[in-house]
């Protein structure tokens, strides 16, 4: 016999934990939330195979789900796509592999060196190296998350979430406990999203890393993001209607890779730029990087730029792009005016 | 607007921001700009380079499943 532990916070209160779904499990956790007891139940062995996967949040906490002293223990979603809601807690001491399996198929995991045995626990460490390895949906990945990430510091690298078959509107919104998380690594792999308008919904996330191979992408829309470390577009130029920047605090790091032709601008850039900013937060580059860009795109930077003198506050260091020699060149003095006029300082 | 340019063989200098010529906002002025050699503007970029390669690189590491430490603390450093 296998067991499931099932540990029920006080905070769950009358929160049903739902398990009614699954199709595995004979047996059925008794909810005693108001008194926060510990529950048990079991499963037969030779279900263990479809057990469905344990991704729940409950209540302020992310439910943990720990690992097996005897190395991997599989948690297989049924063969439907979408992680079924419940909670397993499987014993464990000793630091082992996660494994997330679908159809047989390995396809999330990680390096339980870097986990904590229990995850509750995890506050102020760096959970590493999430990976999905490209064949998850958003719902799967998200459910991860919220497994991983909540009233944690930031997860780091979740790589390979394939958005490709979404649509052309992408929604990628943290889950809530990223309110109170710092950083996250983004690191997709090869997703070409040819006219996809992709919403980041970081929720007050201060940090959002790397966006790795993401192509084709028409719009990118960052809320609550108050810093985008780079968009990382290793193998191929992109065009990009508009980054949508409201929120940031400081410019995008490393802006966009080199072979960028075609840029819409960073829409309402500076806005958010907080007063006592260093000058290295306040500076767009673009000298080393993106000499591949357009006249248009360049006075598309200009006119998408916040207007500085809205600001109630001088900065210490007021805001500066950069544009780099050959840059400059293919702009006029009247269109480097429009950024002046902003308040913007513009620099060969 | 007003534009100011360094004289040859030299540039601006204000933190990380190396320049020939500054466009400055109608009120600014170059208060807290330095001129610097073109030899140290060559030396920031030779470190400069070095460090976004090895960033890139440590990007590119980063990306290999099997890896298994990882520091963004580090990694976001300077730009």
């Amino acid at each position: 016999m296998k067991h499931i532990e099932q540990i029920l916070p006080e905070e769950l209160g009358s929160q049903i934990v739902d398990i009614s779904t699954s199709q595995s499990l004979r047996e059925s956790i008794i909810k005693d939330a108001t008194q926060g007891t510990k529950t048990e139940t079991t499963m037969n062995e030779e279900l263990q195979a479809t057990v469905v996967c344990a991704v729940r949040k409950i209540g302020n906490h992310t439910k943990q789900l720990n690992i097996s002293k005897n190395g991997t223990y599989q948690v297989t979603p049924d063969s439907g796509t979408l992680l079924k809601a419940v909670d397993v807690h499987v014993d464990a001491s000793s630091s082992v592999l996660v494994d997330f399996v679908k159809n047989g198929g390995k396809f999330a995991y990680s390096n339980a060196n870097n986990i904590p045995i229990v995850w509750e626990d995890i506050t102020g460490n760096n959970l590493n190296y999430l990976l999905i390895d490209g064949v998850c949906s958003v719902e799967i990945a998200q459910r991860l998350l919220n497994l991983l990430t909540d009233d944690k510091n930031y997860a780091d690298y979740m790589l390979g979430v394939d958005f490709t078959n979404v649509g052309s509107e992408v929604y990628w919104r943290f889950p809530d406990g990223f309110k109170n998380s710092k950083k996250s690594n983004i690191m997709s792999n090869n997703n070409n999203l040819v006219g996809a308008h992709v919403t980041l919904d970081c929720n007050e996330l201060e940090y959002t890393g790397t966006l790795f191979g993401w192509t084709g992408i028409k719009r990118l829309t960052l809320l609550n993001t108050k810093q985008l470390k780079s968009f990382y577009n290793p193998t191929s130029s992109i065009a990009i209607d508009a980054f949508d920047c409201d929120g940031l605090q400081s410019t995008p790091y490393n802006g966009i890779h080199n072979g960028t032709t075609t840029l819409g601008g960073f829409i309402n850039l500076g806005k958010g730029f907080l007063q006592n900013g260093s000058a290295k937060d306040h500076t767009m580059w673009f000298d080393s990087d993106m000499q591949n860009l357009s006249h248009d795109s360049l006075v598309n930077i200009f006119n998408g730029l916040y207007d500085l003198n809205l600001h109630t506050f001088t900065f210490t260091n007021q805001p500066t792009i950069q544009l780099g020699a050959t840059n400059y060149s293919r702009v006029s003095a009247a269109e480097i005016k429009i950024a002046t006029d902003k308040g913007w300082i513009v620099t060969k | 607007m007003k534009t100011i340019k360094a004289p040859d063989g030299y540039y601006y200098k204000k933190d990380a921001i190396y320049t020939t010529e500054i466009n400055l906002p109608d009120g600014f002025s170059v208060d807290g700009w330095e001129l610097v050699t073109e030899a140290e503007f060559q030396a920031y970029q030779r470190e400069r380079e070095a460090r976004m390669l090895e960033e890139e690189l440590s990007m590119r590491r980063g990306y290999i499943p099997e890896a298994t430490t990882s520091n963004p603390e580090q990694e976001g450093g300077e730009g």
